[in-house]
């Protein structure tokens, strides 16, 4: 299992990190890799409309995960140009950070090719820079992402450094609720979402 | 085990599945709760509760034999199926039944293009086949014609017309389930039949001719329950050469009336696709406080008031897209055409182009391309907008459509504004108003829809949407308006209220379903049509 430390180390070292080619990227990431074997990922997608979501994909992209950023928060261009072909190949797992409407677009496509989304956050401001993160998922993931609390403004590395090391093949489903503080409120006072889709166990 | 279809043992149930297995493959048989709740309706207003519809089981069969066997399995235990496409109804139902238990018939493993005919324009699909799917077909294949798609891309083209689904394009290949020509259906006796053409065996012309000879039954499988439709042949489009859009404003609230009349004839004669209609004035609102004030006043604002409003501030009342598709030049004329006819008969209309293309596009014309269904490009960026907003303050998960019939005028127009903001307003619903504008999808209709909000968390809000949806239903038919389609839980009260001569449509339509479905086996409820055991259980 992550523990805090582990989890805290890979999120902060992805932060650091350049965009692209950084050290995750080279494998290097086995330096701090969970013992959990993690999801591994098709692509992460990404609304890069938002300095979040923007946050997200880096740190995905320097822990070596393909990326794509989203054109103006819509699936279509990423479903129609490379989703679809690489499922009907094979379905393989995604991760992302968008608003409601792709997740619930990609959740019933996935669905439709036998996948299933397996770790799910809900992001959602409070006021005074305080964000709820309800997350549900493999408790392995979920233990991890409770040293989401202290993250403060550096929350959305630290889920985006969660997701990409999703646990893979765990069969206890698990909820919990982590709130942080000194965050920006989030863009229009939306819900985000973080989250995996993953071929159904 | 899910719940099972009322009046059916578990012994029936349990050796209907066992037969469904035998069919398609125990790995097609869904029976677990787990895979069950993917057939749930995600914007079910009665989400968790004890009135939500689900389904009991899902089979998803492969060939039309695997239908054949299905179907008389159901028969032989009395099984109640309810057939779906790609199941992605949402808004108007998801992939629930209208019958709480019913076992699913998910089609979208049959999903094979049978053919694709670019120089007589039309496509030959099985039920699975979704917009995305028949898009790409055609432009690995470059062939020269388009589709006409929902909103949304995923959904199919059998299931979209089967609950009479409306696109963007031109003219009659909006009307999905009217551009249809031919179909094939497993019968609830598990018969296989063709229409129209399709039953001349050996047929050259099945999606040439829609009629055949005798009556033409197609109708019956369009929100009907007579039948399993396992293929459909559409109409396209020839792609055009050109394509231009021009916007018309008019400064008056009355001057609806003329222009829609204008644009009516545009439209009628074959000049123009589908017209968008929008409200500049409504827009401002957003930054007037002094139109708000006039809007919100006691009894509402008269024509007057708005319109000395919008002339002090040079903000016209109305403003229609109108979309031109065509030989380049004929489009430049055609757009010349319009502004003269509506400039000589409206004072102070204005006019200015919008885009305007040249067909194939660049790649990158096509992804700057705002709406693209108007092109006859799929997408589902329409699940991208309806974020929060000043005007839309609290999102939620999901919303029913109310979608009714108005006549394409004018004045229609103006009164089903008002009629229905009456009750949207009695209701703190923040939609409708007296600026709304039809929905222009279907040819020789307006459509005033709305979509009332719907919550998974707040029980309230679907309560009160509910009430809302009941109330402006009856609204909708003291006034002569009915809706052309329905969520599962409101289709018993849209089919009441088509009630002429004692409902003497909907007796016919049931007697025919005794005769065809006397084991009522087929989508009970469907278009609010029951077969006899459950007539009784109506729920308007
Ligand atoms: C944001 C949003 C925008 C939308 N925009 C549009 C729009 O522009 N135009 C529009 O038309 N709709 C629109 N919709 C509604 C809906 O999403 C689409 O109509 C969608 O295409 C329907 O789903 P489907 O094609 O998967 O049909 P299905 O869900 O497969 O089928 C619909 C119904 O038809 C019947 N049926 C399906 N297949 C068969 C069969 N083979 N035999 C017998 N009966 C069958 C079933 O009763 C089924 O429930 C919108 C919805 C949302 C939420």
């Amino acid at each position: 299992m992550t523990n805090r430390r582990e989890f805290l180390q890979i999120g902060l070292a992805a932060t650091a990190l350049p965009v692209a080619g950084g050290l995750f990227a080279s494998g290097a990431n086995a330096a701090v890799a969970s013992p959990v074997r993690s999801i591994p990922l098709y692509k992460v997608l990404f609304d890069d409309r938002f300095a979040e979501g923007k946050a997200f994909g880096e740190v995905a992209s320097n822990l070596g995960m393909a990326c794509h950023a989203m054109q103006g928060g819509d699936v279509t261009d990423f479903w129609y140009h490379d989703l679809d072909l690489a499922w009907r190949a094979e379905p393989k797992p995604i991760a992302g950070f968008t608003r409601h409407g792709p997740l619930f677009v990609l959740e019933h496509l996935g669905w439709d090719r036998g996948l299933r989304v397996v770790f799910r956050a809900e992001h959602r401001s409070l006021g005074d820079g305080v964000i709820e993160h309800r997350l549900s998922g493999p408790a392995e993931s979920l233990s991890a992402a409770a040293a989401l609390a202290p993250a403060g403004s550096d929350w959305v590395r630290l889920m985006a450094a969660s997701v990409t090391q999703c646990a893979a093949g765990c069969s206890q489903p698990a909820e919990r609720t982590v709130v942080t503080r000194g965050a920006e409120r989030l863009p229009d006072d939306e819900t985000f979402y973080s989250w995996v889709i993953a071929p159904k166990a | 085990m899910a719940t099972l279809p009322a009046g059916v043992s578990a012994a029936d149930f349990n050796a209907a599945i066992t037969k469904f297995k035998a069919a398609v493959g125990e790995k097609n048989v869904f029976t677990s709760d787990d895979d069950v709740a993917l057939y749930r309706d995600a914007y079910s207003p009665m989400w968790g509760t004890p009135q939500e519809l689900l389904a009991s089981a899902a089979v998803a069969p492969d060939t039309v034999e695997q239908v054949q066997a299905i179907v008389r399995a159901a028969n032989e235990h009395k099984i109640p199926l309810y057939p779906i496409s790609t199941g992605k109804n949402v808004g108007y139902g998801g992939s629930a039944p209208n019958l709480h238990g019913s076992v699913v018939v998910d089609l979208k493993r049959m999903n094979r293009i049978l053919e694709v005919d670019d120089r007589r324009g039309f496509a030959l699909v099985e039920p699975g086949v979704a917009y995305f799917d028949l898009y790409r077909h055609i432009q690995e294949k470059k062939l020269k014609v388009w589709i006409d798609c929902p909103d949304p891309g995923w959904g199919s083209l059998i299931g979209n017309s089967l609950d009479h689904g409306v696109g963007y394009t031109f003219g009659a290949f909006r009307d999905h389930f009217g551009s249809h020509c031919g179909m094939e259906v497993v019968l609830p006796n598990g018969e296989v039949m063709r229409t129209g053409m399709g039953a001349l065996p050996g047929a050259k012309s099945w999606q040439d001719y829609k009629y055949g000879f005798g009556p033409y039954v197609d109708g019956l499988f369009g929100q009907g329950n007579y039948g399993i439709v396992t293929k459909m042949g559409f109409w396209l489009m020839p792609e055009p050469e050109a394509y231009q859009s021009g916007y018309v404003s008019v400064p008056k609230r009355r001057d609806i009336i003329s222009l829609v009349d204008h644009v009516n004839y545009l439209e009628h004669i074959g000049l123009i696709g589908q017209p968008n209609y929008s409200s500049p004035l409504g827009r401002a609102q957003r930054n007037e406080p002094d139109l708000r004030a006039i809007v919100g006043k006691a009894g509402g604002p008269s024509d007057d008031e708005l319109d000395r409003f919008g002339a002090s501030k040079g903000i016209p009342s109305w403003e229609v897209q109108l979309q031109f598709y065509g030989p380049a030049k004929t489009v430049a004329a055609n757009w010349e055409y319009a502004r003269e006819r509506i400039g000589a008969s409206i004072p102070g209309s204005t006019f200015r182009d919008g885009h305007s293309y040249r067909f194939p596009l660049t790649a990158e014309q096509q992804a700057a391309v705002e709406h693209k269904v108007a092109l006859g490009i799929p997408a589902m960026s329409i699940f991208s907008i309806g974020a929060r907003s000043e005007l839309n303050p609290s999102p939620t998960d999901g919303h029913l459509w109310f979608a009714p019939i108005i006549p394409k005028t004018g004045e229609a127009i103006l009164e089903s504004q008002r009629a229905f903001a009456k009750v949207y307003q009695e209701f703190g619903l923040n939609v409708g108003g007296i600026f709304q504008t039809p929905a222009t999808w279907i040819y020789r209709a307006f459509v005033m829809i709305v979509g009332l909000p719907v919550s998974r968390s707040n029980k309230e809000i679907n309560a009160k949407s509910m009430a809302a949806f009941k109330r402006v239903v009856e609204v909708a038919a003291e006034n002569g308006w009915a809706e052309y389609r329905s969520p599962p839980a409101f289709a018993d009260l849209v089919a009441d209220s088509y009630s002429y001569n004692d409902h003497a449509l909907r007796r016919f339509s049931e007697q025919l379903k005794d005769a065809v479905d006397p084991n009522g086996i087929i989508a009970a409820g469907r278009g609010g049509i029951w077969p006899k055991h459950l007539r009784g259980g109506r729920k308007a």
